[in-house]
């Protein structure tokens, strides 16, 4: 029978380094100018926040899957794929990745924690928890929030906690894991696995995982 | 990096089990703590449930009445609860004066973090509890509603996200 170990996984810490996951906050400037069959977005109130690599989502006249390509000026970004129309001044969201959390079942079969390297590890086992009001691949974390300081350490944590209602399951712990194709052809590359400390059930109620407090001290991400 | 768990049966969490959670992650005490040091600690995280559970118990019931109010409507409102995460870190900052810990309380920086973790669990009462009406309610827009949510869909998420100050913190002296 496998574990679950509470660990920051190995890959995670090897990919960072490379810039293999963007934990920004989602940038939401307005007044920009999309135009069809251009590359470009302009009149941007501000690119403060945006960085190469990001998401455009939320705007009219942006392609499936455009992300940014470049950042060209201070009111200006290049994206990946051309506009589809040409509708006018508005707000535009750029995101960063989206991390899920998945449930790993009792009694597992493998074991979770420093070399667990991507979701499939626990696909790949049927070791992923069910039940009514669980859909597999778990759940998308709340959106990214900015870092934080406090003396020489800077701290990072996701800004909500995952709830499931309605449920009907049994977990011993879960898998965080980043859904974005950012390194490679691979998606769902894990972050962290985590220990409930035993098997946790829930019966046509609410389960819900609070992520730690965000501080210097324990937040999940700290660079002392 | 201690992750809380809370399991409830037949619906939503009641307050109490936020109030405990909620003081045992905002005033950890470590497992090497023992003798009279580890009683007067306990007590306080104690104090610090019962203060802190007429604001989950408020949060709750008036997310509870908007929704009954106007379901669908209230599912698209933004969640806003920093004043009441700042009343209630308040109160805590209060009532650990003249404890072993009022010194640590009395820190602009803990009180920051507190607010925002209080801001964090009293926007997941409000979330959970439109997650339930999302499940009960007959109506596709609520069904559609809770996909989004729970697919991470930006849009969604802020409106149920906490809304306490989470601007970068002054490096400690």
């Amino acid at each position: 029978m496998g574990t679950v170990t509470t660990a920051m996984t190995t890959s995670f810490k090897t990919e960072v380094p490379q810039a293999a996951h963007c934990f920004a906050a989602p940038a939401v400037p307005t007044g920009g100018v999309v135009t069809n069959g251009s590359f470009a977005i302009t009149s941007l109130s501000s690119v403060a926040a945006i960085l190469v690599g990001m998401a455009v989502t939320a705007a009219a006249g942006v392609a499936a899957g455009a992300v940014v390509a470049s950042i060209d000026s201070a009111t200006q970004i290049t994206m990946s794929k051309a506009g589809t129309s040409t509708p006018g001044a508005q707000a535009i969201t750029f995101t960063g990745d989206t991390f899920n959390v998945a449930l790993i079942k009792p009694s597992p079969t493998g074991s979770y924690g420093a070399a667990t390297t991507n979701y499939s590890d626990v696909t790949g086992n049927s070791d992923e928890a069910s039940g009514t009001g669980y859909t597999a691949g778990g759940q998308a974390l709340s959106a990214n929030i900015s870092p934080q300081n406090s003396g020489t350490t800077s701290f990072w944590s996701w800004s909500g906690n995952p709830s499931w209602t309605g449920a009907s399951f049994s977990a011993i712990g879960c898998l965080i894991y980043n859904t974005t194709k950012r390194l490679g052809n691979t998606a769902n590359r894990s972050v962290s696995t985590h220990d409930f400390g035993g098997t946790q059930t829930v019966a046509s109620g609410t389960f819900t995982i609070v992520l730690p407090t965000n501080d210097a001290s324990n937040a999940i991400l700290r660079i002392t | 990096m201690k992750f809380g768990v809370l399991s409830t049966d037949g619906g939503t969490h009641p307050p109490e089990k936020w109030a405990v959670l909620a003081s045992e992650l905002l005033f950890q005490i470590d497992e090497k703590v023992d003798g009279a040091r580890l009683i007067q600690a306990k007590t306080l995280q104690n104090s610090i449930a019962v203060a802190l559970l007429p604001f989950f118990s408020k949060h709750r019931d008036d997310e509870i009445a908007a929704l009954d109010l106007d379901g669908d409507g209230q599912l698209d409102n933004d969640h806003d609860a920093t004043d009441r995460a700042e009343t209630a870190i308040n109160a805590v900052v209060k009532l650990a004066k003249g404890s072993p810990w009022a010194e640590h309380w009395a820190d602009p920086l803990v009180q920051t973090t507190a607010r925002q973790e209080m801001a964090g669990y009293l926007a997941t009462v409000a979330k959970e509890e439109r997650m339930e009406y999302c499940d009960k309610a007959e109506s596709g827009y609520s069904t559609e509603w809770k996909e989004r949510l729970m697919g991470g869909d930006p849009a969604v998420l802020a409106l149920v996200a906490p809304t306490a100050s989470v601007e970068p913190q002054p490096e400690k002296a």
